[in-house]
């Protein structure tokens, strides 16, 4: 079978079961989405091996849990700077524009997503539309950047209590 | 992206477990998820993997985060090739 083919298969036969186990495990519908789209990506990642596998099921859901476990992991750090109250905090700011709460260091890109995302409330297809990506592509990219924004306020915070 | 060590990804589990102390943070939801992976991943054969899964899903079919999921495993795919032709390996 090709390795396109195998792929496929797996995919058409898998998506769904991982979807609902990682949102099981990690209780957020995007999250769990994102690390089923990446436990994907490693299996295209490693096709061949992946083919000749005694049990590939039992290989994709390992991945799986990697990934969940990393997702858990992330999510305690970021829980110190829980990114939505800071985001709801700034967007209730009287004398404060949204763009001017967010971390100086953030780059400018990034700035953009989450001003069209949060300030704006622009939709994900929107978004995908303005950027010409894909909508997961658009997902992953606002995911990434909040994740910049959510370290860099965790380390102004830091550096404000010195 | 992360790197992975293509043996390691499937072979190599011991530095991937969840602390006590991580798993006690967590819902009892993902708790029991995370303990039927455990299972799922010292399984011994397909046929036994797809048992544990099979039983586990029909045991969360109730769950209210269960039913958000409206699930086209053909539109997914073709999203995912989307996405993956936007990420450079």
């Amino acid at each position: 079978m090709p390795p396109e083919q195998f792929f496929e298969a797996m995919y058409l036969k898998h998506s769904e079961s991982m979807l609902r186990v990682a949102i099981s495990m990690v209780r957020d519908y995007s999250l769990a989405e994102e690390i089923v789209n990446e436990t994907f990506l490693v299996l295209w990642m490693h096709i061949h091996r992946v083919m000749k596998h005694d049990n590939p099921t039992r290989w994709l859901y390992i991945v799986l849990r990697r990934n969940a476990i990393d997702e858990v992991r992330k999510n305690k750090k970021r829980a110190e700077v829980p990114l939505n109250e800071a985001i709801s905090k700034s967007t209730n700011a009287d004398f404060f524009a949204f763009p001017d709460l967010l971390p100086t260091a953030l780059s400018d890109e990034d700035k953009q997503l989450l001003i069209w995302r949060y300030e704006r409330g622009m939709g994900y297809d929107e978004m995908a539309r303005c950027l010409s990506i894909s909508d997961a592509a658009c997902r992953m990219r606002v995911k990434r950047a909040r994740e910049r924004c959510a370290q860099l306020l965790h380390s102004q915070q830091k550096n404000d209590a010195i | 992206m992360k790197k992975y060590n293509g043996q390691e990804i499937a072979d190599n589990q011991s530095d991937m477990a969840l602390s006590l102390e991580e798993l006690e943070q967590l819902s009892p939801e993902s708790r029991e998820a995370f303990s039927v992976l455990d299972q799922i991943c010292t399984s011994k054969s397909e046929e036994e993997t797809e048992a544990i899964l099979e039983s586990y899903l029909a045991s969360v079919q109730g769950d209210p985060i269960q039913k958000q999921i409206s699930f086209d495993a053909q539109a997914s795919l073709e999203k995912f090739r989307s996405l993956a032709a936007n990420i450079k390996f």
